[in-house]
């Protein structure tokens, strides 16, 4: 066994010294100990060169009471503002959206900026659940916000408020499609947050809303721009977690214009140095990104192994949904790797899971690639048997559109028994079967002659 | 060009050989520790036999003054650091400053993952503002408009290091002060060095290699100290 040669001080600082670069040290790049050596030397080094190192004035270490005092003072008072308006949210969201702004003119004590922070939080949660809600309560946000009172508080709080508000309101716009008025929102957002001392994370988080809205009215050139500031702003401040939502963006617009290799250069980096300190959720939205773009590149082992790493995260966040569409991208993936024998064995997982989440369709279009691969090896039989078994699934799922699929499955079964099934004949009845979710009075026609 | 002194190299130069019993970084770690500890302290009960009533007061849950007390004890002196050595901010503003990150800070609305980089981000930002709204553009750093620290990739590490090596620089014989500051801060090559020490280039090239394995051994001595 060889001995492990490690790097002395007086090596490392002459290989600092001469400007080599450390990443391509062989033995730093796999030691961590003289590694770390090196990081630390090259640190003081650069810390050596700064002005304020060498500045001798000491500065006046002793906390200020007046500060703290001002601070709780100030805490105690959003608390007492919050603790009031959740106990009032519920009768100010009472009875239909439509009554919601009466409620309000009925009870101008409602009108604080605590308020306005329990309606930010409500808007939050209804986005996901009924959207429209979420554009009225936060349109109640914004007109207590811009109604409040500058001097009532300190300094930038209200200004900070509305441009709080008025993001929410753009999201919750651009949420439901409004597009044009989400981008009117976003630009008032801006407007406050710009006159407020302490702005960059916030104007950071209205530039990834601006993104997304500047990408719904098609302007992908803007969108770029916007999310890359909004990356820039956000590394900053330390959130890792909207910093990725940015470089998403920058990832999804270079990924529309089918530059996958740019987007991969975004997410790649991202992916290697953030992944310890990013959610499973957002660990595995990005690298399903990162899937299809190494799809796109070319690299279907990286897209392969990229999507069973975000596979696992989706299964330990328990979204099965999420789980089987990913493993079903991965039978894509591996018939075009060649790899016929495990895709053949994910896809009957696939179905298998589809089938317990009820997604008949899905199910169906996995059996239909199934069909493929059998006649590409020339099994006529399980193919006939299988357009057979799922005739069968399709007479028990109950679904709408259940007879109208059965048709073209019995059209593939006849053509199977009579071995003129062609792959181009499997595809058709794949896209006939796709379609009817979205049309489902769609009626089934064999391709022309 | 970094604005360099001869007032800079005087004043650095009279730095005392003093040892420094508490480290700037301890105060904040023992400040940070003790507020801890007196926010977590739990109401002491006598032993019943008994049943007792719940007391309605005291709550032994923080509230969110006492979490934003501790921030400020924690960051306090790093932020002002950042206020006063990197954005020239005089120490008077500098306070108001603070209170104005820390103001913002509680208005976030949400959970910020690492507080240190935003308040350290924030400190910058309203430095920068602070600057801005007087009008003063000139004798400010170069980099006053940088964002990210292009090799560290965290403003708050960066300011953290400069700070503890500026504690190391205390410990360090004037000799050596005097040499990294010639080599690193002047940007003088070995040559020069020698030629100001008025000694040999071989011997100038081992003092640069002793001074800064000299200095890395103090950081690592502080920072241990630290953890």
């Amino acid at each position: 066994m060889r001995a492990e040669h490690h790097y002395d001080d007086e090596s490392l600082i002459a290989l600092l010294e001469s400007g080599d670069d450390f990443s391509r040290d062989p033995h730093l790049t796999s030691c961590a100990s003289c590694s770390e050596v090196a990081t630390t030397l090259r640190q003081i080094a650069g810390a050596l060169k700064e002005e304020d190192v060498w500045d001798p004035r000491e500065l006046d270490e002793t906390p200020c009471t007046e500060t703290m005092s001002a601070l709780r003072g100030y805490a105690d008072e959003m608390s007492r503002e919050d603790t009031f308006a959740a106990a009032h949210l519920q009768t100010l969201l009472a009875g239909p959206r439509d009554a919601w702004m009466s409620n309000l003119h009925a009870h101008p004590e409602y009108r604080t900026a605590g308020m306005v922070r329990s309606l930010i939080a409500a808007t939050d949660h209804a986005i996901d659940t009924m959207p429209p809600d979420a554009v009225a309560i936060i349109s109640l946000a914004t007109e207590i916000a811009d109604h409040l009172p500058a001097s009532a508080y300190s300094t930038d709080t209200v200004a900070k408020l509305r441009g709080a508000a008025w993001r929410e309101r753009a999201f919750a716009l651009f949420y439901v499609g409004s597009y044009t008025e989400a981008e009117e929102a976003i630009c008032a957002s801006e407007r406050h947050f710009s006159d407020c001392a302490v702005n960059e994370w916030d104007l950071g988080r209205a530039d990834i809303v601006h993104a997304l809205v500047n990408r719904g009215l098609d302007r992908d050139a803007d969108a770029i721009v916007v999310a890359r500031t909004a990356a820039d702003r956000l590394r900053d401040f330390g959130d890792t977690q909207r910093y990725v939502s940015a470089v998403t963006i920058q990832a999804q617009m270079r990924m529309k214009a089918f530059d996958y290799a740019g987007a991969l250069n975004l997410m790649l980096p991202v992916e290697q140095e953030l992944s310890d300190r990013l959610s499973a959720d957002a660990h595995a939205r990005l690298l399903s990104n990162i899937a299809i773009c190494q799809r796109g590149v070319g690299d279907v082992d990286g897209a392969i192994q990229s999507s069973r790493s975000a596979i696992f995260l989706f299964e330990t966040l328990n979204v099965p949904t999420e789980v089987v569409r990913a493993r079903a991208n991965v039978t894509t993936l591996l018939r075009e790797a060649g790899r016929i024998a495990e895709a053949v064995e994910e896809l009957h997982a696939v179905r298998a899971g589809f089938e317990r989440l009820a997604m008949a369709f899905d199910a169906a279009i996995v059996d239909l690639v199934l069909a493929e691969i059998y006649l590409s090896e020339g099994k006529y039989d399980e193919v006939e048997s299988l357009c057979h078994q799922l005739i069968e699934y399709f007479k028990n799922a109950g679904v709408p559109s259940g007879p109208r699929a059965m048709t073209a499955l019995a059209f593939a079964a006849e053509a199977a028994q009579q071995r003129s099934l062609t792959p181009e004949l499997v595809h058709h009845v794949q896209r006939y079967i796709r379609s009817l979710p979205s049309q489902p009075m769609l009626l089934f026609a064999p391709p022309p002659e | 060009m970094r604005l360099k002194t001869a007032n800079v190299r005087r004043s650095a130069d009279r730095v005392s050989e003093r040892k420094v019993a508490v480290l700037e970084q301890n105060a904040i770690d023992a400040a940070s520790n003790a507020s801890r500890q007196a926010s977590e302290k739990k109401p002491a009960r006598p032993a019943a036999t008994t049943p007792v009533i719940e007391p309605l007061i005291p709550n032994a849950q923080p509230t969110p003054a006492d979490d934003v007390e501790t921030l400020y004890l924690q960051h306090r002196s790093l932020l002002l650091y950042v206020a006063c050595r990197k954005f020239r901010v005089p120490e008077t503003d500098a306070e108001n400053l603070i209170q104005e990150v820390f103001l913002s800070f509680l208005q976030t609305g949400t959970s910020i993952d690492k507080p240190r980089a935003w308040l350290v981000a924030a400190m910058c930002n309203a430095s920068r503002h602070y600057w801005r709204a007087s009008g003063r553009t000139e004798s400010l750093p170069e980099d006053f408009n940088d964002h990210t620290d292009p090799d560290s990739h965290s403003l708050n590490d960066a300011f953290t290091m400069r700070m503890t090596v500026r504690q190391v620089l205390k410990y360090l014989q004037p000799r050596c002060r005097e040499t990294l500051w010639l080599h690193y801060f002047e940007g003088r090559s070995a040559g020069d060095v020698a030629r100001e020490l008025q000694t040999t280039h071989r011997y100038a090239e081992k003092l640069i290699h002793n001074c800064l394995k000299r200095a890395r051994e103090i950081y690592k001595t502080i920072t241990t100290v630290n953890r």
